[in-house]
């Protein structure tokens, strides 16, 4: 057994140097897919252009049949070069000594494979691996989600039950007796087998389902059974069917063949069980998961002969081998333990009949042990499977390989023809390059925008002019004034007697009257600065007009860029996409930046101004003449003096709400310029600046769709979808190459 | 008895300007600069009576601080304004002025028609805007300066009447070129600029925006005249004499109302008092005056030899020439040679009394040298003509 010993583990490493290239292929051929289902959307959309479609002879599905094809024999290549271990399947139909055979292969007792009479009772299918050191068994639990659709939902689609469920609620809630009588009787009757199960499944809900976690659970060896194995059934409980809730089963113990470490036993799922799918399983099984099979039959009285559902079984691992040689996949394992020597006779002689055409060995070979025997196991089964696999093995390795490999290079030829004939259809239908036509499109968009901008610019010019007048701004500039000067001369909102008999009051308390014009001097200058502030919402407006006037130039041709609820929100958005987009346009973000760094706002534009207007309103001045100080109002303390004061302060404050109503109407023309001198600006910068026409470009290749959303049909979308396929089939062809 | 000739003022503008103002000003103005000379500036009766009343007005409103610019004048009437330069002692030794005011509105044939005393005037106002050596052109700046928006701006035309003064203006050019060797001074004066200068009490410094604006706007003017007297030797003089009539009042707000079916708004300035205690600080009127002055010695010099001649004229020709029509050269050797006081008086005059004339008209001629050689205000600016500046 030494000698094997390193063969196996000579044969497990020079199968992983295959790893990388079948990894190398796997990834490729993913991006193929990937831009084939790309390329079959593209193809449809150009088929589908309504003015001018275009026709290419190929057949999408066909590809996609391909590739799959491709990827599912790397798949397979890849589990096999992938595995660390030598892996033996243990197949055949139930009641033929399955789990007899795994116990003695692995050491393992009913406790973690059940073995018994009458019904079959392993529920779990386990995954054995020798170690010196460890014994465990990790079960993969399904999540609620998992469970349903691999579990409870087979039975549904079996049965034809609708809808499926898709949660473990569903399934409790669903109405079982309800659905099956609307059922057609005869499929009741030729299914209540698996109506038997489902039920089971629904009525145990509560022993399993708070196990459907999707956790892996470690559990000990000795206890694991009742994870595994059928229920016993006993009267009046629900049994505990928590088997359901496991997913996958890996059990670690030492074999008792020590010199094989890296050795694995697959339990594969047993043929004819009443489990859905359970073909599909087996097949998965053999093809993933095993090098060998051991196909067990056990010749008892009733079973003595090859049956039409052991040869069926065959079909399945004959499927599954693949590239490799059936007798190099598997043998036949005749259980003699308890036979009859004439059963264990006829067995063997109608293998030789009619499997082996006479000849021993031929086609299949037919290996015979007692399963309960360890001893003879030990010999006879697993030390002469090893030292078979030891030969067989690297045969079988690369004949998968090979065959992957084959089936990869053909499905690639397969393709490139095809992508060939998609290039030749291209060529016979004359559509200028997608430079051209991003260039002509680009220039037809500089056009455009140069008519438009220079539009709206002539309109900021329009209102520069002379005789322009901004009615609804100097009606605002007018009411402001006529508020505010109303305000000042009814006694700065007092009211005019009212007021004069409070200054006079104020004057008599210092009995005099400085101090007092001084303080009512600085309020009533304080106060015209605030109430003058209300030109802001003009100001705002006149702003947000701008950028509406600006928004309306561009909208003709980016209405699909500018989205938002106010013009301002439409250009900033403008703003970041351009700058935001894979190809970005700084260049042109930039320029909406600016238009949108107008600053109209009254103290930024006239504040500076107005104090200058205020000043008149200060206690004390500097007389031009003499250059002294001119000291504050003064007059006498009595109710003369206050109407005096009265009437000096308002005609100081007329004066200041006059004058800075007079800033006010002069800034219509500085607004006009100053949004002219932007607009100006922002017109040079995206005509006439030596970055717009590439960003321009970007602009038009980046965003077709939102500049464009009209075409939907015609030659221009024509163009651009042909385009668009010749891409991918470049793109596809590159990937294979 | 005929009236003896004076040398004459075509004044224009729109009424409510402040004609009576400048007029008051330019006295005041001119007082001063006579100071200390035996010369003074007097006034017909009714002259007097307007700048007295003015006066008053003005002197009431100070005591009172609160100015009323409205109703310190306007009237819609023929104004004329005789004053004089006069030898102290002796009023019949004189220089004398006639400033005819004819309303801007009567211009119009229509207008005119409706007031039979602007009809019966109509003949007399050309004939004394043909002989003006002098187109006076009073302004209000605060309709120039005050208007901020385009249909303030529109609006200025019509309220500073400049269809009437280039219109006036075109037949006193006229007047010029058919007397080519007279003086010919137009004085474009605006009214009330105290708020746009620096220099006299305010804190303006638009003196040079209201030039822009007087040029902009009286320019046609000034081509008219250019062209009606391009053949004329020595073209006219041009001066722009922005004036404070006050000095110390100053434009508060102004308001410009719309008026129901009227393209054009109504314009209203609102002034206050300034300084404290407010005191009349009269700048560049005195200009008028002194440019009447420089008009009369430029032609004295011409007309000496005339003066000469006409001292040895015997009692009938004087009789004669007293009936005569006066020209610009006929009043100046009517007053400045003497024989103004012969023509009155020549019949019995003894020859002590005609040699202490002779000595009241080298007074007066002394002052009116004087007058026109003082600096002038330092806003005025010669625009053409002789000394241009």
């Amino acid at each position: 057994m030494g000698g094997i010993h390193d063969r196996i583990e000579e044969v497990l490493q020079a199968r992983r140097a295959a790893l990388p290239v079948i990894e190398a292929e796997l990834a490729r051929w993913t991006e193929v897919q990937a831009l084939l289902a790309d390329l079959t959307a593209a193809v449809e959309d150009a088929a589908q252009v309504e003015d001018d479609p275009v026709a290419f002879d190929v057949d999408p599905a066909e590809w996609g049949r391909t590739a799959a094809e491709a990827l599912a024999a790397l798949a397979v290549t890849r589990a096999r070069v992938g595995r660390h271990t030598v892996n033996i399947g243990v197949s055949g139909r139930a009641r033929n000594g399955k789990s007899t055979l795994l116990q003695s292969l692995s050491g393992l007792d009913d406790e973690q494979i059940p073995t018994g009479k009458g019904q079959p009772v392993t529920a779990v299918r386990s995954r054995i691996f020798h170690s010196d050191t460890t014994r465990s068994a990790q079960l993969t639990l399904h999540s609620d989600r998992s469970f349903c659709a691999e579990v409870a939902a087979p039975y549904f689609r079996v049965l034809g039950l609708v809808p499926e469920p898709r949660t473990v609620h569903d399934l409790r809630r669903f109405d079982l007796p309800a659905a099956v009588a609307a059922l057609p009787p005869r499929h009741v009757e030729e299914n209540r087998p698996v109506l038997a199960r489902l039920d089971e499944l629904r009525e145990s809900l509560d022993t399993y389902r708070g196990f459907l976690t999707g956790e892996v659970l470690g559990v000990d060896v000795e206890d694991l059974r009742r994870w595994v194995a059928y229920p016993d059934r006993t009267a009046g409980a629900v049994p505990d069917r928590r088997y359901l809730a496991v997913r996958d089963a890996v059990i670690t113990s030492r074999f008792p063949v020590q010199e094989v470490t890296s050795l694995g036993l697959i339990d594969l799922p047993g043929l004819g069980e009443m489990v859905p799918n359970a073909e599909e399983h087996h097949l998965a099984g053999l093809e993933n998961d095993v090098d060998f099979v051991l196909v067990v039959k056990r010749p008892a009285d009733t079973n003595a002969m090859w049956s039409k559902e052991d040869q069926a079984s065959l079909g399945l691992i004959a499927q599954a081998c693949g590239a490799a040689s059936v007798r190099d996949f598997m043998t036949i394992l005749v259980n003699t333990g308890g036979c009859d020597p004439v059963n264990i006779a006829a067995l063997t002689d109608d293998i030789r009949d009619r499997l082996n055409e006479g000849l021993d060995g031929r086609n299949y070979q037919v290996w015979a042990a007692d399963a309960a025997d360890r001893d003879a196991v030990a010999d006879d089964v697993l030390g002469r499977a090893l030292a078979h696999l030891a030969v067989a093995l690297p045969r079988m390795d690369a004949a998968v390989v090979e065959a992957a490999m084959s089936r990869c290079e053909q499905s690639r030829l397969d393709l490139l023809a095809q992508m060939d004939r998609i290039l030749a259809t291209v060529r016979s239908v004359a559509r200028p390059t997608a430079f051209e036509e991003v260039q002509t499109r680009a220039d037809g968009v500089h056009d455009e925008l140069v008519l438009s901008v220079n539009a709206w610019v002539g309109e900021l010019r329009r209102r520069t002019g002379d005789t322009f007048e901004d009615v609804e701004y100097l009606e605002r500039v007018e009411q402001l004034r006529e508020e505010i000067r109303g305000w000042a001369m009814d006694g700065f909102g007092a009211g005019r007697a009212a007021w004069i008999e409070r200054a006079h009051l104020e004057l008599l308390k210092p009995d005099a009257s400085a101090s007092y014009s001084t303080k009512v001097l600085n309020d009533v200058r304080n106060e015209i600065a605030r109430r003058i502030t209300g030109i802001d919402d003009v100001l705002s407006q006149r702003r947000e007009e701008f950028w509406q006037g600006l928004a309306g130039s561009l909208r003709p041709r980016l209405a699909g860029l500018l989205r938002g609820p106010t013009a301002e929100a439409e250009l900033t958005h403008l703003a970041g996409v351009l700058r935001d987009a894979p190809d970005a346009c700084p260049h042109l973000a930039e320029t909406i930046e600016l238009a949108l760094d107008v600053r109209l706002d009254y103290r930024t534009r006239l504040l500076p101004q107005m104090r200058r207007v205020l000043d008149v309103l200060r206690p004390e001045t500097i007389d031009p003449l003499t250059g002294r100080i001119r000291p504050p109002l003064v007059v006498k303390t009595t109710p003369e003096g206050a109407e005096s004061l009265f009437v000096q302060i308002t005609d100081l404050a007329r004066s200041a709400i006059y004058h800075a109503g007079v800033l006010l109407e002069e800034e219509t023309q500085t607004m006009a310029s100053a949004l002219l001198a932007y607009g100006e600006q922002f017109e040079d910068m995206l005509i006439r600046s030596g970055s717009s026409m590439p960003e321009l470009r970007r602009l038009v290749d980046g965003f077709r769709d939102e500049l464009w959303p009209e075409e939907r049909s015609g030659p221009t979308t024509s163009t651009a979808r042909i385009q668009r396929v010749v891409g991918l089939v470049k793109a596809v062809v590159g990937a294979m190459s | 008895m005929t009236d003896p000739p004076s040398f004459r003022v075509a004044v224009v503008g729109p009424s409510r300007v402040g004609k009576t103002t400048l007029l008051t000003a330019v006295l005041s103005d001119t007082d001063e600069l006579l100071a200390g000379t035996p010369v003074t500036i007097s006034m017909d009766e009714p002259t007097q009576n307007r700048v007295r009343q003015q006066q008053k007005d003005l002197r009431w409103a100070l005591e009172m601080g609160e100015f009323n610019a409205a109703a310190l004048g306007g009237t819609q009437e023929i104004n004329r304004y005789h004053v004089a330069l006069h030898a102290d002692g002796d009023e019949s030794v004189q220089i004398p002025f006639d400033l005819l005011d004819y309303p801007g509105a009567w211009l119009d044939p229509d207008e005119r028609a409706r007031y039979s005393h602007a009809v019966a005037e109509w003949p007399n106002y050309l004939d004394h805007v043909r002989q003006s050596i002098m187109l006076l052109v009073p302004i209000d700046a605060a309709v120039l300066m005050e208007a901020h928006t385009p249909s303030q701006r529109a609006a200025v035309g019509e309220l500073l009447g400049l269809l009437d003064v280039e219109d006036v203006g075109k037949r006193w050019a006229k007047g010029r070129l058919a007397n080519p060797d007279e003086p010919a001074v137009v004085v474009l004066a605006p009214l009330k600029c105290e708020k746009y200068f620096g220099d006299n009490g305010g804190h303006g410094h638009d003196e040079a925006k209201l030039r822009t604006r007087v040029r902009e706007r009286y320019g046609r003017l000034t081509e008219i005249i250019a062209r009606e007297t391009a053949e004329r030797r020595g073209g006219v003089r041009i001066v722009y004499a922005p004036i404070d009539t006050y000095g110390c009042v100053e434009l508060m707000e102004a308001r410009w109302t719309p008026v129901p079916g009227q393209p054009q708004p109504e314009f209203e300035a609102h002034y206050r008092f300034r300084g404290d205690p407010p005191q009349i600080r009269v700048r560049a009127a005195g200009t008028v005056m002194q440019e009447l002055c420089r008009s009369v010695i430029a032609g004295q010099a011409e007309a000496e030899a005339a003066a000469h001649r006409a001292h040895q004229q015997s009692y009938d020709t004087g009789v004669a020439r007293k009936a005569e029509a006066k020209g610009f050269w006929g009043t100046l050797a009517y007053h400045l040679s003497g024989e103004s006081r012969e023509v009155n008086q020549g019949i019995e005059a003894s020859a002590e009394e005609i040699a202490r004339i002779a000595l009241r008209r080298g007074q007066l001629n002394g002052a009116t040298h004087k007058l026109a050689s003082v600096p002038y205000d330092p806003r005025v600016e010669i625009w053409s003509g002789e000394d241009r500046r």
